[in-house]
């Protein structure tokens, strides 16, 4: 029997997430704060649940290679009653101009395309090899990626 | 023939699932925690191989035909 299943993504898996963020060029930094510009003025959107108290604070960071005054992303789970992980982060002046840089305006290279690819493989292959498959990857003319499953004989 | 999960993840980060080569039910019960794990299934059908093996399995000499 076979069938056919859609998924809409979300990040729900910490390690796959770093692997995302590296291919996307930034560095995982195991701290529980990240480098922002300090002062909420309201200018960049809060994930729901979240208050201005809770900026500076993260599970883990994300950071500009090479740029140590570059402010970061903070990583943090959800607060909206569901599973997985949010951002946190802040383009102001200068340091955050170097953030904006990497990871877009409005941080969308964080909500899509390479990234959201990079996290979903990473994602995929941990899940099944959890549960006991062989995976391997092939990559598809159009950039399409296949993580294929077999169990292991 | 073996039984084999295949993942399709678009440059998008699209995601579809499909299985291949399973006997009854069990490629539903195979996909159910990578389901999970990826986050919120928008869509979900048999292909026709799933016809035709749960017509092979309400009448046993379908196979013969």
């Amino acid at each position: 029997m076979s069938h056919v299943v859609a998924i809409n993504v979300e990040y729900k898996d910490a390690e796959s997430l770093k692997e995302a963020a590296r291919i996307l060029g930034l560095e995982v930094k195991e701290k529980s704060t990240y480098n922002w510009w300090g002062t909420h003025v309201g200018d960049y959107p809060l994930p729901e649940g979240f208050t201005a108290q809770d900026l500076g604070n993260c599970d883990f960071a994300l950071a500009v290679p090479g740029s140590p005054s570059a402010y970061e992303v903070g990583v943090v789970k959800r607060r909206d009653g569901k599973e997985g992980f949010a951002f946190l982060y802040d383009f102001y002046g200068a340091s955050g101009k170097m953030l904006e840089d990497v990871i877009g305006t409005g941080a969308e290279r964080l909500q899509g395309g390479e990234f959201k690819q990079a996290y979903t493989v990473a994602a995929t292959e941990r899940s099944l090899q959890a549960k006991g498959y062989y995976t391997t990857r092939e990559q598809d003319a159009d950039g399409s990626l296949y993580v294929h499953a077999e169990v292991r004989r | 023939m073996s039984e084999r999960i295949t993942v399709k993840i678009d440059p998008e980060g699209e995601v579809t699932i499909s299985t291949l080569g399973f006997k009854g039910r069990s490629c539903l019960a195979a996909t159910k925690q990578l389901e999970e794990d990826l986050g919120i299934k928008t869509y979900d059908a048999p292909t026709a191989e799933y016809h035709e093996q749960e017509q092979e399995n309400e009448n046993p000499n379908y196979a013969r035909r």
